[in-house]
């Protein structure tokens, strides 16, 4: 595998009426590579997420595992990833934490009993084993967030699309997650505004603002000048 | 305890021990009973009334639960009897004309009781989970499964999201003035729909991120004895309510 992900001069709007919400977007992910997706609200952070699986239309190209997307493709390339949601509740569809977080492996033909057992590590990993038999809809925001994030985790995806990972996570638990993300041999790509928990995790910095790449950086320093003083929340 | 989804699983009686599908098949099987049975004769009513209270039994509900049913179902029903003077009397009950007209109401009322008692019994019985359970073992339509399964899933996430908008209201207070307050009103389920649209596709690209429309469980049903029994009981209860329809009509 050359890249775990490319995009190739991508635009992005939703509705041919708009105006293009990213526009000329070109970025490679090495297999491994961890990289921080940062902008202020409203970016195009979680747009350009959406569109690397073919969730949003977009106009270029982008390829996943050194393979195309398109229609034919798409189903494939959302199996060699795992998507971790802005909010995290919506992915979670099954009525039971344990059920949802193995439902990645089992529609991988994975037996059920075998995918309960094999999910277990991961759970315990993100803390999250004492809810094994839990309703989703008596969780905290956190905790739902961990078991979403389990779930994308599951199937061990070389590439992971994650939004906002440490948003609603305690200080212990980002710091917990962070660790466990960064300790993965996994490429990803990380949508956040929290440049504290980009820095535990990612070596490469990449900041949208305006629709567009206005820095790709290893060095974080390079990237504070772009947080606008009324927001006051770099997290550094 | 503050909604329905609440109710799930917090039945305390000994239909528990069942395995879910069981539980699920019996359940739908005494409100189908409840729903064929002719209410508007004694063996009728026997039936209906004899497999809702039965089943409500089996199943053990919270008491607080079953008043506030009560209350709901008054509250549902009882309108229905100022429609009799509108109703013309078929002669059937022969010198009372207004018991004759308030059968239909009466019937209305009886049978719907019956089955919002039957559905809040069947849900105390089983969890989320029991219910994602019994649907993947019951020989029924994988997309059938699907769909029910999610309506019960998200009615739950949804109605925390209702309460969540309802206790806003309540923290940020609605507008002061009994005309301003009329005119916030019908603006609560806009911003509802409005949400609940919005959370419908997001759920739609989750569902097709994750794969779920070519998910298929394997079902593993372990009926025992005492479950294909307690089944048995339901068909033949059923069985009793279609012939006493048929034997009428």
């Amino acid at each position: 595998m050359k890249s775990a992900m490319s995009f190739r001069n991508v635009s992005v709007r939703y509705r041919p009426e708009d105006p293009f919400i990213l526009t000329g977007i070109s970025l490679d992910i090495a297999p491994g590579e961890k990289v921080a997706l940062l902008g202020l609200n409203g970016s195009g952070k979680t747009t350009l997420l959406y569109s690397a699986v073919g969730l949003v239309p977009f106009d270029g190209s982008i390829s996943v595992c050194d393979v195309t997307l398109s229609g034919a493709t798409e189903r494939s390339i959302r199996d060699h990833v795992g998507f971790l949601f802005g909010i995290p509740d919506d992915q979670i569809l099954f009525p039971n934490v344990l059920d949802d977080i193995s439902f990645t492996l089992e529609r991988r033909g994975i037996p059920r009993e075998e995918a309960r057992q094999r999910v277990m590590p991961i759970m315990r990993l993100l803390g999250i084993e004492t809810l094994a038999s839990s309703s989703p809809h008596r969780l905290s925001h956190g905790q739902m967030q961990r078991v979403a994030l389990a779930g994308a985790l599951a199937s061990n995806p070389p590439l992971l699309l994650l939004d906002e990972p440490s948003a609603a996570l305690d200080p212990v638990g980002r710091k917990e997650t962070a660790g466990l993300l960064a300790s993965l041999n996994t490429a990803m790509l990380i949508a956040t505004h929290d440049v504290g928990f980009a820095r535990l995790v990612c070596n490469r910095f990449v900041v949208l603002a305006n629709g567009v790449i206005a820095e790709d950086c290893s060095n974080p320093e390079r990237i504070a000048g772009y947080w606008h003083p009324r927001a006051g929340n770099t997290n550094t | 305890m503050t909604s329905l989804p609440d109710l799930w699983g917090t039945g305390s009686a000994r239909m528990r021990s069942l395995v879910p599908s069981a539980r699920l098949a019996c359940g739908t099987l005494v409100f189908a009973t409840c729903l064929v049975s002719p209410v508007t004769s004694p063996p009728g009513i026997c039936i209906a009334c004899g497999a809702a209270i039965g089943w409500v039994v089996l199943c053990g509900p919270p008491g607080r639960r079953l008043l506030a049913l009560s209350l709901y179902s008054l509250a549902l029903f009882l309108p229905l009897f100022l429609l009799t003077p509108w109703l013309e009397s078929t002669g059937a009950v022969r010198g009372t004309p207004w018991l004759d007209v308030a059968q239909i109401p009466l019937a209305m009322s009886l049978r719907g009781t019956a089955c919002v008692f039957v559905c809040a019994s069947t849900i105390a019985v089983l969890d989320l989970a029991d219910f994602g359970t019994a649907l993947g073992t019951l020989p029924i339509p994988r997309i059938i499964k699907h769909l029910l399964m999610q309506i019960a899933h998200q009615a739950a996430m949804l109605t925390n999201e209702s309460q969540r908008i309802s206790a806003a209201v309540r923290i940020r207070g609605l507008p002061a003035g009994f005309t301003s307050k009329m005119k916030f009103l019908p603006a609560l389920p806009t911003i509802w729909l409005l949400r609940v649209m919005n959370r419908a596709d997001r759920i739609s690209a989750a569902m097709d991120m994750r794969g779920f429309e070519s998910f298929k469980r394997a079902s593993t049903a372990n009926f025992s004895l005492i479950d294909g029994l307690a089944v048995t009981i339901a068909l033949l209860m059923l069985g009793a309510g279609i012939s006493i329809r048929w034997l009428q009509a």
